[in-house]
């Protein structure tokens, strides 16, 4: 069986044995060990922790992520073979390194925010201890290179989050939320622990490194492997709040905005970073890179349909969010690992900023209202969709596409491209013309340049079969919600009002499930003496 | 529609008792019509949101809310005990209060009842709350809030024009939306276990006219208190009530109707007639004697705080005797008799700050108080823009129209394009489809700006919303002007000068002008702020003044205007010039606009002018410092602190608004100027002596004054009772349909109101609820005459919506008007 490891450039250009580490390839290992350790000592800091502390702790540990992601790129892989050395654990390569850097400097711009938004709300000192606590774990779950680490890490993420969702203990549906995610989390820990317990008793470690090498050597893998990738994706699946289990995640907005924006600081989106640390052992189980497609797409499909239907602003960013998660689980199971890391990245980035400025949809709403462009047409996108096919064609034709992108990549573009040419080809005007095609040259080279660019640092085995499903399925989500646009009020978009509300069903039995575990009061309802006077008064 | 067929099909239903439609319908209306309107966010002006009550005595409301729904009009007893203690009032404030009630309260009563806690209010229950008690049900899970949530999740898909860009069918109406909702829906089987749910909401009828009258008689509800019932239901779900109400304030303005609410409210009974319906024979027996047990509760509900009345009272006798005193204190004649520059600012409180820092850095500027729309009642469309934007009290309808003029060649096309390009940029990032390859191509590139929003909130300068899709530059070359009627007549020069005039007079500038006269509207600045209409000018209906400023100035520039006025006794000096300045009150910096159309003579004056504006800003920084924490600041930092602050998009405390506002006086600038009113009264020039025919009493009394009033108990309510007439904490706050409004969280009812970030610093409340006591200085006599015309502004102060005092125009004599008599207070 051929194998590949993930991170060539590392691997290729220091072959493991072959380089004798100086001291000095040492400091990104040691300033990536401080960054958990510094955020940890904040949240157990027995001075308390003010929030405005948290912030000058964070902005160092910001600086220490750059410098050690920066060092990394440029120094050797330290011995990781022997379990007494730091760098056997603890290790940054190009997957880790930038989603450390992500993280620490997400986690800075909202505890600014915080600072700032939560002035003078009641157990702020709870709030930043947690809020510590929560990054702590979440960056020891980043620089760790072994399962067993980040599997603990992952575990203390949630437990420490759950506290942040639960800021306000006074609203039953923040605690409802919370204790859905809590029990959601305690089940993907169990298939963690499960899957843990069959690698580490097949391959002898559980050292993503050496996990890795095991894979390699072996040319069919058993079935406990397979058992255990399986378990760990669907891990990952129900941490990642997919359909069916993303009610929590709809219902995040009980807790304040920045609580919202931290999801994407690590708290949401690492599973995708443990699939890619596992991509390796994941790429050769079918079934569990099918598990990944079978969740990710129809929730990316669903979840974005749910987004263009819902009438509060984060409740959309919400199905949004899931959404996003779906497309980079599907991603990850057709082993597009490049791109998932990119989307992994630029995804956090985006949403982050979009809940921490949700409350400007009003001024944006406002603007709009001055001029409000008027409705697609379907010649315009018709067109729209003709021009840049027929310009794809061509620049393929020339310059050979196949070596720049893959055709299923364009038709993703392809439908982008054409949301954004579509209204000025409809407003007919030269100039609108113009501006539509710069705007659409912009954002053509800046999917082309960043897939380029991911390509080149991480390596991607896209299966085309797979591609191809995710691209036709985007594609027809696009179909769908042009025609629901044509015609709002048509029948198209009345059925489909009518059947959405599956995407919440999927969400009753979660609900219940958890009000049956852990209701959010003891059964003994002191609502009774509520009514007590209107009793008294019937007897 | 068709009456045969509703007949036939009413008399094959097996109905107990023959229903009374008209009756039940009207009690509807009635219920309907105490529901005050909610303005959307883009135009928050404050409203009362009691307005619909004000025909009745506050204690009265107080009781028959407390019993109704368990909403609060006071404050806890804690906290006047803690006003007591820190001597906000004193014994003899307690005595006059408890002398002014019907039935005076012994003295004793009132020192005991300090040093208690007030008795807890129990609302009446409803069917849900019946359900929720025998079920045992958890709180996340309990039918009120299911019931709640889901005709909540109904209505803003219902309203929504903006956030969603699929929206549901919409046919029908609202009550038939929420039907076929309603009837597909499962979670009433499936997460609240109600077995029977199908059965029951397919026997609902399928129009709310037919629901109501049949709910009424199934709920066995006597007639005498369907009224109450359907009025609790309404406050149930107030904050959309609210929301249709205001649909139904500005259908009415334009001269129209509308029923959304009525729709609403049938939404809410078939709640409350299917979970009876559902439940067993004890359900019906416990709501028979719920129901019996309906007038007690009220008066139960009076009883219980009828004491915290007489201490609400004190404290703001207490306030009112300070503001009396310092009335009477003031040296009349402080103002110079022929000033150089006449600066007429909005009535809104935090102009009282500014003002008197003006003044005492240039006792050259004379100020005025007048509403901050200046008396255009106009609407504005902007340059390449076809939306209308009201620009004046919500009280009115638009008659004129601004636009904008001498704008450079192709900038209206070049807006739009712009505001078009925007808004396909917005379809690509929300898109569901084109939103996976927008992330890849530009997510990375909201890192800096992240960054950029975090650690340089100076920098992060959108210009607000009269900026959108203009540079710097090109807004500056915009003239607002007044072109047309609101229905797109031609304005001719007659119009104008009877604009103008009816403006001149309304502000009592009918002679003694000054060589420069500025018209000096307002607005903040603050960014990601759901309510940042709220704290812009509510005369202007929650934009800023600007506009109306600046079409004002030019108008009463024009000559042909100013002959005219002329002929009509308003003489205008060729010199003077009219010239508009907007002050922005989250940074207290002034800009004025326009200034090299004045001509050079006025150079000198304009530029000290500036100068002395500038140094007004210092001091009104430094004055409103102290409670925004940034005492300890430099004058330089602070200034910059204040930038930042309106630009921080964190922020959830940019200023304070209205915040504090306690009183309201219509008098000559000489009566107060001088006096520090610490930014707390709304302040309107009014000379009795030019109002020959009471019509500018009339106009002050009636509009100026009741809009002080909806701002004064916007404040009020919500600080009383956050939770029912406030929106909440803002940091969960998730706007809803674009600019409808806010949920507090995922869901629940609509919020309306203020935010407690608006009342609260964290320590305590920053508004101290006091109702509004109005200074008139005029003849008793004027004010009578004016009152005997205006049953509704009568209620006001008959009624304990606001305290009425006069101010004796040739003396210091303060009178208050008590049960119709003007008295004296010692």
């Amino acid at each position: 069986m051929h194998h590949y490891v993930f991170f060539e450039n590392y691997t290729d250009r220091y072959p493991r044995g072959m380089s004798s580490p100086s001291a000095w390839d040492l400091v990104p290992v040691v300033l990536a060990a401080a960054i958990p350790l510094l955020l940890a000592l904040t949240a157990v800091s027995p001075a308390g922790t003010p929030l405005h502390r948290l912030e000058r702790t964070l902005r160092g540990t910001a600086v220490l992520a750059v410098v050690a992601a920066l060092w990394s790129v440029w120094s050797t892989p330290a011995d990781t073979a022997t379990p007494t050395t730091l760098a056997y654990w603890i290790g940054l390569d190009a997957i880790r390194a930038p989603v450390l850097v992500l993280v620490c400097v997400l986690a800075l711009v909202v505890a600014r925010y915080c600072r700032t938004y939560l002035a003078g709300e009641r157990g702020l000192s709870r709030f930043a201890r947690a809020l510590a606590a929560t990054l702590a774990a979440v960056t020891s779950l980043v620089i760790s290179r072994h399962l067993a680490v980040m599997a603990l890490a992952w575990t203390c993420t949630s437990l420490a989050f759950h506290e942040l969702l639960t800021f306000h203990p006074d609203r039953p549906k923040a605690q409802l939320a919370a204790r859905k995610k809590f029990l959601l989390s305690r089940a993907a820990d169990a298939c963690v622990l499960v899957a843990l317990l069959l690698l580490a008793g097949t391959t002898g470690s559980l050292h993503v490194d050496a996990i890795a090498r095991w894979v390699e050597s072996h040319a069919t893998l058993p079935a406990a492997v397979h058992v255990a990738a399986t378990l760990l994706t669907l891990a990952v699946v129900l941490k990642t709040a997919q359909l069916p289990f993303h009610g929590w995640l709809i219902q995040v907005m009980e807790a304040p905005t920045p609580v919202s924006a931290l999801l994407h600081a690590g708290i949401v989106n690492i599973g995708g970073l443990l699939l890619l640390c596992c991509a390796p052992l994941v790429e050769h189980v079918p079934v569990a890179r099918a598990v990944l497609v079978a969740f990710g797409l129809p929730t990316a499909l669903v979840a974005a349909l749910m987004m263009t239907t819902r009438p509060t602003v984060k409740e959309s960013l919400a199905w949004s969010t899931v959404a996003q998660m779906g497309f980079m689980l599907v991603q990850c199971g057709i082993a597009a690992w490049h791109l998932a890391l990119l989307h992994l990245l630029a995804h956090s980035c985006y949403k982050a900023h979009a809940f921490l400025s949700a409350g400007g949809v009003v001024a944006r709403t406002r603007r709009n209202a001055l001029a409000r462009a008027p409705r697609p047409r379907a010649t315009a996108l018709v067109l729209a969709a003709g021009l840049i096919g027929l310009a794809t064609a061509a620049i393929a034709a020339v310059i050979g596409s196949a070596a720049l992108l893959h055709a299923p990549e364009m038709l993703l573009l392809l439908v982008a491209v054409t949301t954004l040419l579509a209204p000025s080809l409809r407003a007919g005007a030269p100039r609108r013309i113009a501006t539509g095609l710069l705007a659409s040259a912009v954002l053509v080279s800046g999917y082309v340049a960043w897939h380029v660019l991911f390509a080149r640092a991480a390596h991607g085995n896209p299966s085309p079969f797979g591609a191809w499903l995710a691209a036709t399925g985007v594609a027809a989500l696009f179909v769908v919600h042009t025609l629901v646009r044509l015609a709002p009020d048509g029948r198209l978009a009345a059925w489909l009002h009518a059947r959405l509300p599956i995407g919440s069903r999927f969400d009753d039995w979660a609900t219940r499930t958890t009000l049956r575990i852990w209701p959010t009061r003891p059964a003994t309802a002191t609502r009774t003496l509520q009514l007590s006077p209107s009793t008294e008064e019937i007897a | 529609m068709y009456p045969s067929t509703n007949h036939a099909n009413r008399s094959s239903s097996p109905a107990p008792r023959p229903p009374a439609p008209d009756a039940a319908l009207a009690a509807a209306a009635q219920a309907c019509e105490r529901i005050a309107p909610t303005w959307p966010l883009d135009r928050f002006i404050a409203v009362n949101p009691l307005w619909g009550h004000v025909a009745s005595p506050v204690p009265r409301v107080a009781a028959e809310l407390a019993a109704q729904s368990g909403a609060r009009m006071l404050m806890p007893r804690a906290w006047y005990r803690q006003q007591w203690e820190a001597g906000r009032f004193g014994i003899e404030h307690l005595r006059r209060a408890a002398r002014a009630q019907r039935q005076p309260i012994p003295e004793q009563r009132l020192l005991a009842a300090l040093a208690a806690d007030e008795p807890t209010i129990v609302p009446r229950p409803r069917i849900v709350d019946l359900a929720d008690a025998q079920e045992l049900r958890d709180p996340a899970a309990s039918w009120r809030g299911f019931v709640i949530d889901t005709i909540s999740e109904v209505c803003a898909s219902y309203f929504d024009r903006t956030q969603a860009s699929a929206r549901g069918c919409s046919d029908g109406g609202l009550y038939a939306t929420w039907l076929r909702v309603a009837r597909a829906d499962r979670r009433p089987r499936s997460r609240m276990q109600l077995a029977r749910y199908p059965e029951l909401v397919d026997a609902l009828p399928t129009s709310a006219t037919e629901l109501l009258p049949r709910a009424l008689v199934e709920l066995r509800v006597p007639q005498d208190l369907h009224v109450e019932l359907l009025g609790g239901l309404l406050l149930d779900i107030n904050g959309w009530a609210s929301w249709c109400a205001y649909l139904r304030w500005t259908a009415r303005l334009a001269g129209a109707d509308d029923h959304h609410i009525v729709e609403l409210l049938a939404i809410r009974l078939a709640w409350e007639w299917m979970l009876l319906r559902a439940g067993d024979d004890t359900r019906m027996r416990q709501w028979q004697a719920v129901l019996a047990a309906w007038p007690a509760a009220q008066i139960r509900a009076r009883a219980a705080r009828e004491i915290d009345w007489v201490l609400q009272r004190a404290i703001e006798l207490a306030w009112s005797d300070d503001l009396a005193r310092r009335l009477r204190t003031t040296t009349h004649g402080a103002v110079r008799a022929h000033p150089r520059v006449q600066a007429v600012f909005c009535i809104d409180v935090r102009s009282e700050v500014f003002r008197r820092a003006l003044e005492s850095v240039d006792d050259g500027v004379a100020t005025l108080g007048f509403a901050g729309f200046f008396g255009l009642p106009v609407e504005y469309v902007a340059l390449g823009s076809e939306h209308a934007q009201p620009q004046l009290p919500g009280l009115l309808a638009p008659r004129y129209r601004v636009t904008d003029v001498d704008a450079p060649q192709g900038l209206a096309d070049a807006r739009r394009d712009r505001l078009h390009a925007a808004q396909a940029y917005d379809g690509v990032r929300s898109g569901p489809a084109s939103g996976f390859a927008f992330v890849e191509a530009f997510g990375l590139a909201y890192a800096p700006k992240l960054l950029a929003e975090a650690f340089a909130p100076h920098r992060q300068d959108d210009g607000g919303p009269r900026r959108a899709a203009l540079t710097g530059a090109e807004l500056t070359a915009l003239a607002p002007r007044l072109t047309a009627w609101a229905d797109g007549r031609e304005l001719g020069l007659r119009d104008r000068i009877d604009l103008a005039e009816r403006m001149l007079r309304a502000m009592s500038l009918v002679r003694g002008f000054a060589p420069l006269v500025v018209l000096v509207g307002h607005g903040a600045s603050t960014r990601n702020n759901p309510h940042a209409a709220g704290l812009d000018c509510g005369a202007c209906c929650g934009q800023t003044g600007e506009v109306n400023a600046r079409a004002a100035a030019a108008l009463l520039d024009e000559p042909e205007v100013r002959r005219g006025l002329a002929e009509r006794g308003i003489e205008i000096p060729a010199a003077t010039r009219f010239v508009a300045a907007l002050h922005d009150t989250t940074t207290d910096d002034v800009e004025l606009f326009a200034t090299h159309a004045v001509t050079p003579s006025h150079d000198d004056a304009i530029a000290r002018l500036r100068d002395g504006l500038r140094r007004a800003g210092v001091l009104a920084r430094r004055e409103r410092a102290a409670r925004l924490g940034l005492a300890d600041l430099s004058d330089d930092r602070l200034h910059a602190a204040m930038v930042a602050r309106s630009r921080d998009w964190a922020e959830v405390r940019p200023e304070w608004g209205l915040a504090g506002n306690a009183g309201f006086v219509a008098a000559r600038r000489d009566r107060t100027r001088g006096l520090d009113l610490a930014g707390r009264v709304f302040l309107h020039e009014y000379r009795w002596e030019d109002d020959t025919d009471l019509e500018t009493l009339e106009l002050i009394m009636t509009a100026p004054m009741v809009v002080a009033h909806w701002i004064n108990f916007q404040y009020y309510m919500s600080t009383v009772d956050n939770d029912r007439h406030g929106s909440g904490n803002k940091t969960l706050h998730n706007v809803v349909g674009g600019t409808i409004g806010v949920f507090e969280g995922n869901g629940g009812d609509l919020r309306i109101g203020l935010p407690l970030q608006s009342l609260h610093d964290g320590r305590d409340w920053v508004h101290t609820p006091l109702r509004l006591t109005v200074v008139l200085e005029a003849p008793v006599a004027a004010i009578e005459s004016v009152l005997a015309r205006h049953e509704r502004v009568r209620a006001l102060i008959d009624n304990g919506w606001l305290h009425l005092q006069q101010l004796d125009p040739g003396s210091d004599v303060l009178r208050t008007r008590r049960c119709g008599a003007w008295v004296v207070d010692a």
